[in-house]
C-alpha cells in the first residue's frame, strides 16, 4: 500500500510462530525505516520494552541487516533483563523484513 | 505464606482490571496480602493483550451495538470474550518470590491449581505451555502473567459456557475467514465446562477456591476500601480512556 504525503511506503506482515504466538508489523519505509508498529498475542517483560525494540528498529537501512539487528535486540533484552515469550528476535526481524519487501511492489 | 482469598463477584471490565492493578500496588506497599481473587464481567467484555492492536482484534462497532465493553489488559496474550454467564475469572497476585522464577514455570505452578479444580469436577484438563489448559487437544483455559516492580500477577478465564457465533461477531476476524468451516474449526479448539457437566457455576468457584486454597494459609476477606477507591480511580483515568485502549 503506498504511503502518505512523505512518499512513504506502508508494509504489513503478519506471523504465526508454530507453537508460539502471532507477530504483526506495521512499518513506513522508502530508503530507511521510518515508523515500526509491533502487536500481537506474545509476551514480554518488561512490556515497555517493546517500545525500546520499535524505537531501535526506527532508522534501519535497507535491504535490512538481519544479523545486526537481531543481536541488537538480543543484547537490549539482556540489558533489561527482559524475557520475550512466543516469538523471538529472530520472528521481529523476519517479519519486518517481510513488510518492507512484499509491499513495496 | 498468608493469602488473602476474595470471594466471586461481578464488576465492569474498567473495574476488574483496575482492581487487579490497585492490589499490585497496595501488595507493594506493603498493605495488603498476597492476594486471589474471583470474579466475572457485567456487561460481558472482550479484553485484549497489552500489544495487540484494539482495531485489529476487535469489531467496535459490533461490540457497541452489543452492549460489549472493550478494554486493553496489563498482560500480554490474545483478545477474550468474556461472557456474564460464561466463565469464571481469577487472579492470583503476590511477591515474586512465592512464585517459581522461570516464566514458564510460574504458568505452569499456578495452572496446576487450575488443573486441580477441573479434576475435582471430573474434567481430566492438562497445562500446555506457553499459557493454556487444555482437555484433550482443546482450550478450557487461558492465561496471561505480568511481573512489574516486584509483584507478580496472574489472571485467566475458566470457560463454563463458549458461544462462538457471538465471539466470532465482536472479534475482527476476516470476514472471508468466517465460514462454517472456521467456525467448526473453532469450536473443536475451544471446549467449556458445561460440555462435560452439567454442574452450577457455583461449583465451579468453590472447586477453584479449595484448589487455590490446598497449599496455602488463606484468609477469607474482601476488597478494601482503600483498594476500590483507587481501583475506581485507576478505571476512570486509565482503563477506561482512549488512550490506553487505543494505545496500539
Amino acid at each position: 500500500m503506498k504511503g502518505d504525503e512523505n512518499q512513504m511506503t506502508r508494509g504489513k506482515a503478519v506471523k504465526k510462530v508454530p507453537g508460539g504466538k502471532l507477530i504483526r508489523i506495521e512499518a513506513d519505509y522508502e530508503e530507511i525505516v521510518s515508523d515500526v508498529k509491533i502487536t500481537g498475542d506474545f509476551f514480554l517483560h518488561p512490556e515497555e520494552c517493546l517500545i525500546k525494540i520499535e524505537q531501535m528498529l526506527k532508522g534501519s537501512r535497507l535491504p535490512l541487516d538481519k544479523p545486526v539487528l537481531m543481536n541488537m535486540i538480543e543484547s537490549l533484552l539482556i540489558k533489561e533483563h527482559a524475557d520475550l515469550i512466543g516469538v523471538s528476535a529472530e520472528d521481529i526481524i523476519s517479519t519486518l523484513e517481510e513488510a518492507v519487501t512484499c509491499s513495496s511492489a | 505464606m498468608q493469602f488473602r482469598m476474595i470471594h466471586f463477584r461481578y464488576f465492569d471490565a474498567f473495574m476488574n482490571m483496575a482492581l487487579d492493578e490497585a492490589i499490585m500496588e497496595g501488595i507493594r506497599a506493603g498493605k495488603a496480602l498476597p492476594t486471589i481473587r474471583f470474579y466475572g464481567w457485567k456487561p460481558s467484555a472482550i479484553s485484549i493483550g497489552y500489544f495487540q492492536g484494539v482495531r485489529n482484534e476487535v469489531n467496535l462497532e459490533a461490540c457497541r451495538e452489543a452492549g460489549v465493553d472493550v478494554i486493553r489488559r496489563m498482560t500480554g496474550g490474545g483478545a477474550v470474550y468474556h461472557d456474564t454467564e460464561g466463565e469464571v475469572t481469577y487472579s492470583i497476585i503476590g511477591p515474586l518470590s512465592l512464585f517459581p522464577e522461570n516464566i514458564l514455570e510460574s504458568y505452569r505452578y499456578i495452572c496446576g491449581d487450575l488443573v486441580d479444580a477441573f479434576a475435582t469436577l471430573e474434567i481430566n484438563a492438562h497445562f500446555e505451555p506457553i499459557n493454556d489448559i487444555m482437555v484433550m487437544d482443546q482450550k478450557i483455559s487461558g492465561n496471561a502473567q505480568t511481573r512489574r516492580g516486584g509483584i507478580l500477577l496472574q489472571h485467566g478465564t475458566i470457560l463454563y459456557r463458549v458461544d462462538v457465533e457471538k465471539m466470532f461477531t465482536l472479534l475482527n476476524v476476516d470476514k472471508v475467514k468466517v465460514s462454517d468451516k472456521l467456525i467448526k474449526s473453532v469450536k473443536k479448539r475451544v471446549t467449556s465446562i458445561s460440555d462435560y457437566s452439567d454442574v452450577p457455576i457455583k461449583k465451579v468457584i468453590k472447586a477453584l477456591e479449595k484448589s487455590f486454597s490446598w497449599d496455602r494459609e488463606i484468609i477469607r476477606a474482601g476488597y478494601s476500601a482503600e483498594e476500590m477507591a483507587r481501583a475506581r480511580q485507576l478505571a476512570e483515568e486509565k482503563y477506561r480512556t482512549d488512550a490506553w485502549v487505543a494505545m496500539r
